[in-house]
């Protein structure tokens, strides 16, 4: 292995495509290797991938994004009984390295980041996302994709590596010193970057850029949701949508949770679970005496977007919303967030076909 | 990978084992619940501020958001008044003196005690939210010289009801504080014997009328419709409404900013709140 460091080369690196199944089969070293694998047609999800030609990579998005190892649908959060108290389960010590994370996925791994340190830092997110690896590739979008108007088209943070497809080979950024550290372990693979390489880089992201086709305005968003709480929009979705619940599961950024206790026979041992919840569903503002704050689907609908809009913007100064196009994809209401924010925002509405 | 993550301290969801010393059975389905930590050193360092609220934790039943009601001033025991209307708050009506609880926090802003310094305050409960009010009275009053006149207006629907009964009646001989209490009805064994009003809570804002508006703070907890009617009298009143606070209630999973069961508008009530000056709340969609 080289001892040569990378400092002063503003921590980038070219790795020519033929060497990328030996490059992968490296990275082994630092974790279990996963990536987006195709189940079946049309079913892409994270799951572990030995080696390179698993790898679904033309794949636009996996059904479940990368919150799926975070912040797992259902875990156990503490046992607990009058004798022991609160205890935390064991944590297994396993390391990721998760392959083919997309721009929307890592900012939304950014700012689920800052969620859970927010104020109280949540223990279990923390230490599941140090054994977390993240090695991002740049993508090309489809119709539902609109991640250049949201502004996460690009990833600065929450990635140790970041590949870019300029051609035959691959454009290395590195984003933590780990990510140096797995790039030493290759450094006979890669190589320096030349002045054509950033030219190529940029040629990408030109070509990447123009492939998106919905006209958004984000930087409005949050002040039109306000403006336009009572707009007759959040009644037409509420009336459509269904309250499945599959635009939370899906979302890389929503993380509301339920808790709930598990009791043993004895009642008064047991586990307590906390599981995802969504506000979608019609008791998620039910308090206890009966009172729902929330009782109409369109209250709820418009919440969700107050939520990941305006209240993200304050405190994280992110949105929470990349543009990944899930919701969307998956919905059985055909219910289009690109549509809901044109037209909160007065735009014109882009079609997307499907 | 982030770079704080060196240390990952101290677990905020992890509740702590407390035990239930005493219950104070003064008001049907309002008893208040005094605890221990059973850790000693926890007990004695747990500290709080008035307006805050815990998570409690019923073994087997659950956990619910339980606002503080024992002087934040005054350390040793935690004292809560709980409304019994759910699962977990039933199931806490079932348990007895020394049985176990878990308790985590203390959570929530709570009353901007600082800020409020030097300046007049209107304190007004009804119901069940005489239990925070109360909390904050008695910091106010054990930090007499740093705040200006104190009047306390609490109201609850018959003498019986009324919480803290005692404690309160006999601040009304309290030189330092001006105290008035009603209630709407007062049942045969307590005629003769009560020494408030007889009206509604609002009634008692004709007792009010000289007031400094301009170096008062209102405190306000108690049902939501009580919110709309004393509301209308501090504005009357000309008091600001940056400097009106009230205590909103809202379904709590985590209580630390996480679930998101909380929230109204784009706030957190857990963390914004539970106390919010009336023109933050007004803002909010769907406040009460
Ligand atoms: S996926 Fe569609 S139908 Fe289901 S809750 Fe979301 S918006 Fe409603
Ligand atoms: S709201 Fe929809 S498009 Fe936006 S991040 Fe969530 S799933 Fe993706
Ligand atoms: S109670 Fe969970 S975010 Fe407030």
């Amino acid at each position: 292995m080289a001892t040569e460091v990378l400092l002063g080369q503003g921590s980038v690196r070219i790795l020519p495509k033929k060497y990328a199944a030996q490059f992968y089969k490296n990275l082994g070293v630092f974790g279990e290797l996963h990536g987006p694998v195709q189940v079946k047609p049309g079913l892409v999800v994270f799951g572990p991938a030995a080696s390179f030609s698993d790898l679904a990579l033309d794949q636009v998005r996996t059904l479940l994004p990368v919150k799926k190892y975070l912040f797992p649908p259902k875990e156990e959060q503490y046992r607990f009984s009058t004798r022991e108290g609160f205890v935390e389960p064991e944590v297994e010590e396993k390391r990721t390295v998760l392959f083919g994370v997309h721009p929307c996925d890592i900012n939304a791994v950014a700012l689920l980041d800052r969620v859970t340190s927010w104020k109280y830092p949540d223990p279990k997110y923390r230490a599941r996302r140090q054994r977390l690896i993240i090695v991002g590739v740049d993508c090309i979008p489809d119709e539902y994709c609109f991640c250049l108007p949201m502004g996460s088209h690009t990833a600065d943070e929450g990635f140790d590596l970041f590949l870019t497809d300029i051609g035959e080979e691959y454009f290395v950024q590195v984003g933590s010193s780990l990510g140096e550290r797995m790039l030493r372990e290759s450094w006979d693979l890669v190589k320096q970057v030349e002045q054509e390489h950033i030219e190529a880089f940029h040629q990408r992201a030109e070509e990447r850029q123009k492939a998106f086709r919905h006209d958004l305005d984000a930087h409005r968003l949050a002040q039109a949701i306000l403006v336009g709480f009572s707009s007759p929009v959040w009644d037409e979705v509420g009336k459509k949508c269904l309250s499945c619940g599959s635009c939370a599961a899906t979302c890389p950024t929503c993380c509301c949770y339920d808790v709930l206790d598990e009791v043993n026979l004895d009642l008064k041992s047991g586990v307590r679970i906390r599981r995802w919840d969504d506000c979608m569903q019609p008791e998620f503002a039910l308090v206890a005496g009966g009172h729902n704050f929330r009782a109409e689907r369109s209250t709820r609908f418009k919440m969700r977007f107050m939520h990941k809009i305006n209240s993200f913007k304050a405190e994280f100064q992110r949105l929470g919303c990349v543009g990944c196009g899930r919701c969307i994809a998956g919905c059985p209401a055909d219910i289009n967030v690109i549509e809901v924010f044109q037209k909160i925002t007065g735009k014109k509405v882009t079609s997307v076909a499907g | 990978m982030l770079a704080e993550d060196f240390a990952v301290n101290s677990d905020p969801l992890k509740p702590h084992l407390a035990r239930l010393v005493h219950i104070d059975k003064s008001v049907k389905d309002r008893y208040v619940f005094h605890f221990r930590f059973e850790d000693p050193e926890l007990n004695e360092s747990f500290s709080y501020r008035p307006g805050q609220f815990v998570m409690l934790s019923v073994l087997g039943a659950g956990e619910a958001p339980i606002s503080l009601c024992s002087p934040a001033s005054r350390r040793g025991t935690i004292e809560l008044c709980v409304n019994r209307v759910g699962r977990v708050t039933n199931a806490l009506y079932r348990l007895r003196e020394n049985d176990l609880v878990g308790i985590r926090g203390p959570y929530g802003n709570g009353f901007p005690v600082e800020e409020m310094e030097g300046h007049d305050v209107l304190l007004v409960a009804g119901g069940i939210g005489a239990a925070p009010i109360r909390g904050l009275l008695w910091y106010l009053l054990d930090n007499r010289n740093k705040y200006g006149n104190i009047t306390f207006l609490c109201g609850s629907r018959s003498t019986k009801d009324m919480l803290f009964r005692e404690e309160f009646e006999s601040l009304l001989n309290r030189p330092d504080i001006r105290c008035l209490l009603a209630v709407e009805a007062v049942p045969e064994e307590d005629e003769g014997k009560w020494p408030g009003d007889v009206g509604m809570v609002t009634d008692l804002f004709k007792y009010v009328k000289e007031i400094d508006a301009e170096r008062t703070y209102a405190a306000v907890c108690g049902p939501p419709v009580f919110y709309k009617f004393v509301l209308r009298h501090l504005v009357d009143l000309n008091i600001d409404k940056d400097r009106i606070l009230m205590s909103l209630e809202r379904r709590m999973k985590c209580g630390v900013g996480k679930c998101a069961h909380c929230m109204i508008g784009d706030k957190y009530t857990c963390i914004h709140g539970p106390i919010f000056t009336y023109w933050d709340a007004m803002k909010l969609p769907e406040m009460i």
